[in-house]
């Protein structure tokens, strides 16, 4: 009986009037090869964007993700947002992360509610929306990110994380931003649990800054720090990767840092709202470990953190 | 505002260096146009629309030439892209609404049919795919259109052959069901 049936379907396919590909597609696979971002080599999702302005042909209805400030510089007391986030009846295509959490025990359902609920919350005050974050057992964490939301990049650094953040007196240490550190070889002068409050701010011509005010504890040991420390440097320390090394140009004694990335230093603001959302949630109480795709999937995974 | 820090240490921002040269390109072309129709139709056949049908295969084709590099052997270019449209097309099954335009009887309305709504509507048989699971439409589009092995199927959509073998019972199951219904409405 399945023979049968199995039989007038391949019938029924082989007769049925199939289109051919539209010539919108054949110029679409020129364009994806010829994008200046597609030529510079893979992971950038800005290529759909210009696919979408140079084809015009897919109604995407997304607004593109803008890197780096193209409008009046944000509020101070915020910090900066996507220039056009995607609304959920405007996504055409969703990618999915998946992430193991590392625990030296069972991992329950009341631990996983705790990261999605410190992952939404982090992606909330990176400015990043249109995300969704989710659970699954066993004590897996599953990120649906819409192509157009974040590059690969930026997610693995918003939730590949853990945010384990601490600033560390390097003195003459002679160390650059980007190196790998054991920061309890250094002196720590304070951590995120001592922020109370953290902002990014960007003004034109000169680059992103982050500002962090500290509670009393984290104020006075900032300012026993910086006293006689002119001219020696601080480390920026997020999850064992120095992201700043600061040099002391005068005592702190109001509880209030901050730090100015230039323009030539590559900290963009994006860089600096992602540090702020990952202070202003704190640090997960559970590492992530990214989960390789199976065999079947394409390329969906973010790149291994450095 | 007490600035705090400069001048700062080295950059940390990633320098990408340009592409060798245009053979990538030349390579990844010769191996994706021809590929083309047979997307197109595989999608137009899984979503039931041209356009969603025209994005999925646009979408697939910024995947597959980002990650062309890592695709060793490009005799294996059809399967691999296959994949890729494979999964984008359920992602796009499992998440949209699907909302049917029905004609008002007695009006007389220019209605700008979809090729592939078209043809699926005008065959009883394949009309029933779309009382089937996204999962269970694949497989039968696979296996009886596209006329691959079951394991190739499995291949294409990342599952265990079990698996495989399992949606395709269902969902003949659902095809026989859906045809003998129809029968019955008939015969009344």
């Amino acid at each position: 009986m399945n023979d049968d049936l199995e039989q007038r379907l391949r019938d029924a396919f082989r007769t049925a009037s199939l289109p051919s590909a539209p010539e919108s597609l054949h110029v679409a696979l020129d364009r994806v090869t010829e994008s200046p971002a597609a030529r510079r080599g893979a992971g950038r999702w800005e290529v759909l964007r210009v696919l979408a302005v140079a084809a015009a042909i897919v109604v995407l209805g997304v607004g593109a993700i803008v890197a780096g400030q193209s409008g009046p510089p944000p509020d101070p007391v915020s910090p900066p947002t996507d220039a056009a986030s995607p609304s959920p009846s405007a996504w055409t295509n969703l990618t999915r992360f998946e992430y193991r959490v590392l625990a030296d025990r069972p991992v329950t359902d009341a631990d996983l509610d705790a990261v999605v609920e410190s992952l939404q919350r982090r992606l909330s005050e990176a400015g990043v929306n249109g995300v969704g974050v989710g659970s699954r057992s066993p004590g897996r964490i599953v990120v649906d990110a819409p192509d157009s939301a974040l590059d690969p990049e930026r997610l693995s650094r918003l939730v590949g994380g853990r945010g384990e953040f601490v600033v560390v007196a390097l003195g003459d240490a002679a160390l650059s931003s980007g190196q790998s550190i054991d920061p309890t070889a250094y002196p720590a002068v304070f951590d995120s649990s001592d922020i109370s409050a953290a902002d990014a701010t960007a003004e034109e011509g000169s680059g992103a800054s982050l500002e962090l005010r500290l509670g009393p504890v984290g104020a006075e040991a900032l300012r026993s720090a910086t006293e006689g420390a002119v001219g020696q440097s601080l480390g920026v320390v997020l999850d064992g990767i120095l992201f700043a090394v600061p040099m002391i140009h005068a005592p702190i004694r109001d509880g209030v840092i901050t730090i100015a990335f230039g323009s030539q230093d590559g900290v963009t603001s994006e860089d600096v709202a992602d540090l702020v959302g990952i202070l202003r949630a704190g640090p997960l109480p559970f590492a992530l470990e990214p989960v390789p795709p199976g065999p079947g999937e394409p390329s969906s995974w973010p790149p291994a953190r450095p | 505002m007490r600035t705090f820090a400069l001048p700062m240490d080295d950059s940390r921002a990633a320098v990408r260096e340009p592409d060798a040269g245009a053979s990538p390109r030349s390579a990844f072309l010769a191996a994706a146009r021809p590929q083309l129709d047979r997307a197109y139709r595989l999608a137009g056949l899984l979503l039931g629309d041209a356009h969603e049908a025209e994005d999925a295969v646009q979408d697939s084709l910024v995947v597959a030439w980002q990650s062309f590099a890592s695709l060793r052997d490009p005799k294996r270019f059809g399967p691999w892209f296959d994949r890729i449209l494979v999964n984008r097309c359920r992602d796009r099954l499992r998440r949209r609404r699907i909302v049917r335009f029905v004609p008002i009887e007695g009006e007389d309305h220019a209605i700008e049919r979809d090729p592939f709504r078209s043809i699926v509507e005008r065959d009883a048989l394949l009309a029933g795919l779309d009382g089937l699971t996204p999962d269970e439409r694949l497989v039968v589009v696979l296996r009886f259109w596209g006329d691959l092995r079951l394991e190739d199927i499995a291949n294409r959509a990342g599952w265990p052959l079990g698996t495989v073998k399992s949606r395709l019972h269902r969902a003949l199951a659902r095809l026989r069901a859906s045809l003998d219904g129809d029968r019955k409405e008939e015969r009344r």
